[in-house]
């Protein structure tokens, strides 16, 4: 029963916050509620009124409705604090499992009034604090994620509140925004080295004197000093120099020597043997069932091959 | 992050709590005022210095010390002023140790209350602007804390007064419909028996002149209809029937049997507005008929509240002037008592009109004084001999009302007809703008009653036989010595005076409407709205009504708010002359940047290159340089667009 209801709430809650990379605060998506400091001031108002009773002050009638009053305008002026903010989903960087995935979310103020005091969270993990968003201003949250499992990870429902201007009340939304991180697989902590001998076509390569092996297309992640710039000077192309001294070795990482260790611990290791191959400079290849990916070097291959194997075995969305 | 103290905020809390307690220091004796202020000085002094706090033992102690000396400064620590003075020292110590916002919160609480309890000192106009800005100050710092950091934002003072102005239909529809109860809840047994001001219960040589020095007022009335002439305008306060050879007292023993008294002839309807006095005189015009709730008519036919009159207080009271009554016997024969010897020269002079009728008597015993030579003084000479009427009538021949009341009263015991002296107040200054009248303290005055077997007590007032213009003009037309009067006594210049009723009047229709806002009033301004009780549908029907036509007026708002912004005037000239395009056969595309579709017009009307290059030109300027110049541009050359249909 408690399932049904909770699975029937979550419903309700997407009907009701639509999945959008854009969301904009609506009235009628903002709640709010009285906090227990403002219940402590609505007993301060009582006391004054009754005293006034007791007294019979007319003025202080007046105070004790003026109390009230003032506690009512900060309903609604918690509730404005929140209202028509715009929130906008920025681009994620990939992290390891594990680690802690970071969605940054822009918060525009279209309205006049600075916005204060904004706590942001995704559901269940830890707030980011906004102090201010001036008027016409953009404000950007990193909202932190505890990974666990590779994949892509999909944006958590966003709870946005404020308990300004008085803390007597906090106003609350909530906005399901369509993002999503990559979480490459955990690399293997002392992850044994890789052998080429044990690996199939691990190639060594001879080392190369004083001057370079040849030339090769430039790609994104080359340093300038690979760049073979009187090449370029003269072809007006960019080239890079296949140096051997930098280059190291070649390896081939391939999901079929492993057969020893399931199916996450595998991709543990490759994660771990990309990792490390990356560190040494050196170039590699990757081989999983279905998927080969060439070889090469350089943070773009890197991602490439992270990505495959963060994807591994997953339906693609 | 979430517990620190920001200096700035911290100082703010203090200075919002100053204001809460300044109102209330003013009350109490300077010594106690000044160690308790110099508690949040000390405080902001440390948070200055960067200094910590006090060690627990010295805050204690100190807590200790000085809730031992509001002890014994009030002998309480409850109720009005021990409560309020133990309040205004649990701020100040709970200021030593304020560690993080939750100190701030609860601080901020605490200066609420103390600035609701502000009223119990002064419920003036001033009060509750004061009151106003505290609280809007206490808002303030309260945002400081929300936002955990140590800047001021301008712009918050501005967005408390804002929520002070949202909150004020909520704050009137409160004032105005939330049920007042009369009556305490409970009562505080010292919040009895304050110092009085006005009236006392005792009259003494002496006792009038000081009240006559008193321009503060005692209370003031509107008349429902015609004033009665101001002649004839004597407020009865207390009676005082017991001669003891120097001083007048009050008889507070009933005898059992009440007078019978019958009104007769025209009434007079008025309300009174009483200034809080401590007393429970409510000194209405001779002779009360129809009184309110609370109130009772004593044996001697004055108007007393049930309980001293701690605040100020409005009374509805019907008189009427003429009146017979009947009085038991015992209290005439109490009317004749004197002291068994002293002042023999009064009694020997009394003793001569015994052979006169009572009426006769009372005659004589005027006529005598009118011939006297007597004078009105504010200054008359102390009498501490033996035989004081004595001393006045024959030696000094010089007094105040007091004086004269006493004697004449002596006199008619002296010569057989039961006498009493009546104090109170005659008079008043009409406020022509406010219509109303203001009697003033200064306007204390005593007279006699004399009983006259077949006409009952008669009022004689043996002042009108020595300065009638007392009678007729007050008091600064009568006494001798007019110059020691305070200024608004005495005969002033016409436009301060009319400038002094003008804000007299103001205060008046504040008390009356605001300060006397009570039961009794909620429910005459229910009553013209046709509504009998506050439990009834009519009630229940225009609450729902008013509660609706706010909630209606504040979506309305929000609307207007939220509206979509106006679509500013180059964009609507660039509308029509899209149009224009269209209509020439070249449709804007969506998202096509005002650039590309000049380009593109161009290309299809090679003729008017130079008005679309313009138009192009002037509308970049007007909307993104907001070029006003360009804007009149832009429009005059959109209208007088002419295209030739594109081929």
């Amino acid at each position: 029963m408690l399932r049904w209801l909770r699975s029937r709430w979550q419903r309700e809650q997407t009907r009701r916050h639509p999945p959008a990379s854009v969301v904009a605060l609506k009235h009628n998506r903002i709640y709010v509620l009285p906090t227990l400091f403002g219940a402590i001031y609505a007993a301060t108002a009582v006391l004054v009124l009754i005293g006034a009773i007791n007294y019979q002050l007319s003025l202080a009638y007046l105070f004790a409705f003026v109390l009230i009053g003032l506690g009512h305008a900060a309903l609604l002026q918690s509730y404005r604090n929140l209202l028509k903010i715009e929130l906008r989903t920025l681009a994620t960087e990939p992290v390891f499992a594990g680690d802690t995935a970071h969605f940054p979310v822009s918060l525009s103020n279209p309205g006049k009034p600075p916005r204060r005091a904004l706590n942001l969270s995704l559901r269940g993990h830890p707030a980011s604090w906004i102090e201010a968003i001036d008027r016409d201003d953009t404000a950007i949250a990193h909202l932190p994620v505890a990974t666990l499992a590779r994949g892509w990870l999909g944006m958590p429902t966003m709870r946005i509140d404020t308990a300004y201007p008085s803390g007597w009340c906090k106003a609350w939304s909530y906005a399901n925004l369509d993002a999503r991180c990559l979480v490459y697989p955990q690399p293997e902590a002392n992850a044994p080295p890789f052998h080429g001998e044990n690996g199939d076509r691990g190639q060594r390569r001879v080392r190369g004197d004083d001057d370079f092996a040849g030339l090769r297309n430039y790609v994104p992640g080359d340093t300038p000093r690979q760049i073979a710039w009187k090449q370029f000077a003269r072809l007006d192309a960019l080239l890079v120099r296949q140096d051997d001294r930098v280059e190291g070795q070649t390896w081939l990482f391939d999901w079929h020597t492993l057969p020893e260790l399931g199916t996450e611990a595998r991709l543990s290791r490759l994660t771990a043997w990309v990792l490390a191959a990356e560190a040494a400079g050196d170039r590699y290849a990757l081989a999983l069932p279905g998927t080969t990916l060439p070889r090469g070097r350089g943070p773009a291959h890197r991602h490439a091959c992270l990505r495959a194997l963060a994807l591994f075995g997953q339906t693609p969305s | 992050m979430s517990d620190t103290l920001p200096s700035r905020a911290l100082y703010a809390l203090i200075a919002a709590l100053m204001m809460a307690l300044l109102p209330h220091l003013l009350t109490l004796p300077p010594w106690l005022a000044l160690l308790i202020i110099a508690v949040p000085v000390w405080r902001a002094s440390l948070v200055y210095r960067g200094k910590a706090l006090p060690s627990r033992w010295l805050r204690y102690a100190l807590m200790l010390a000085l809730l031992a000396l509001v002890f014994w400064q009030f002998r309480t620590l409850i109720g009005r002023s021990g409560g309020v003075a133990m309040l205004v020292s649990l701020i100040a110590i709970k200021l030593l140790e304020t560690h993080g916002r939750r100190d701030a919160a609860v601080l901020t609480l605490l200066g609420y209350f103390a600035s609701g309890a502000m009223f119990l000192v002064s419920q003036s106009f001033w009060m509750l602007l004061w009151a106003l800005a505290t609280a809007v100050a206490l808002t303030t710092q309260l945002m400081a804390w929300q936002r955990r950091s140590d800047r001021f934002e301008r712009d918050e003072a501005w967005r408390a007064l804002r929520m002070l102005a949202e909150a004020t239909p909520v704050i009137l529809l409160l004032f105005l419909l939330f049920p007042r109860l009369s009556g305490p809840l409970w009562s505080m047994p010292e919040d009895r028996g304050g110092a009085s001001s006005g009236l006392s219960d005792v009259m003494s040589p002496g006792s009038f002149t000081n009240l006559a020095l008193d321009d503060s007022p005692a209370f003031r009335v509107s008349f429902d209809g015609e004033a009665p002439p101001v002649s004839t305008m004597y407020w009865r306060g207390p009676v005082f029937e017991r001669f003891d050879g120097r001083n007048w007292q009050q008889l507070h023993d009933d005898t059992g049997v009440r007078p019978t008294a019958i009104a007769v002839g025209p009434t007079v309807r008025y309300s009174m507005l009483m200034e809080p006095n401590e007393r429970s005189w409510l000194l209405a015009l001779d002779l009360p008929v129809r009184w309110p709730e609370r109130t009772r008519l004593t044996s001697r036919f004055q108007l007393v509240a049930d309980a001293p009159l701690t605040q100020r207080r409005r009374v509805d009271i019907v008189s009427s002037p003429g009146w017979h009554a009947r009085e038991p016997d015992a209290v005439l024969r109490r009317n004749l008592d004197l002291p068994a010897s002293g002042n023999p020269k009064a009694r020997a002079l009394a003793r001569q009109w015994q052979t006169l009728s009572a009426p006769a008597r009372v005659d004589a015993a005027q006529q005598w004084l009118r011939a006297g030579r007597f004078s009105y003084s504010l200054t008359p000479p102390l009498l501490p001999g033996p035989d004081p009427v004595d001393d006045l009538l024959f030696t000094t021949r010089e007094g105040f009302c007091e004086h004269y009341a006493g004697a004449f009263v002596f006199l008619m015991r002296a010569a057989g007809v039961p006498a009493r002296v009546v104090g109170g107040y005659l008079g008043g200054e009409r406020n022509a703008g406010g219509d109303y009248w203001l009697v003033r303290q200064a306007d204390a005055h005593a007279w006699t009653e004399v009983w006259l077997d077949d006409r009952g007590w008669q009022r004689v007032d043996p002042t009108a036989a020595i300065a009638p213009n007392r009678i007729n003009q007050g008091l600064a037309q009568s006494v001798t010595d007019a110059a020691r009067l305070p200024g608004v006594l005495r005969n002033e210049a016409p436009w301060l005076k009319g400038l002094r009723q003008h804000w007299d009047a103001t205060v008046f229709q504040w008390n009356r409407w605001v300060i006397g806002y009570d039961a009794q009033r909620q429910m005459q301004l229910l009553n013209r709205l046709g509504i009998d009780a506050l439990a009834s549908m009519a009630f229940i029907g225009w609450f729902a009504a008013l509660v609706l036509t706010l909630l209606a007026g504040y979506a309305v708002m929000q609307r207007w708010r939220s509206r979509p912004p106006p679509r500013d005037a180059a964009m609507r000239s660039w509308l029509r002359f899209i149009a224009k395009l269209d209509r020439a056969g070249i449709a804007a595309y969506p998202g096509e940047t005002p650039t590309a579709l000049i380009q593109r017009a161009t290309g299809a009307l090679p003729g008017h290159r130079d008005a679309l290059d313009a138009i192009a030109r002037c509308y970049l300027a007007a909307r993104y340089g907001e070029d006003h110049a360009a804007l009149d541009e832009l429009r005059t050359r959109v209208r007088t667009l002419r295209l030739s249909r594109a081929p």
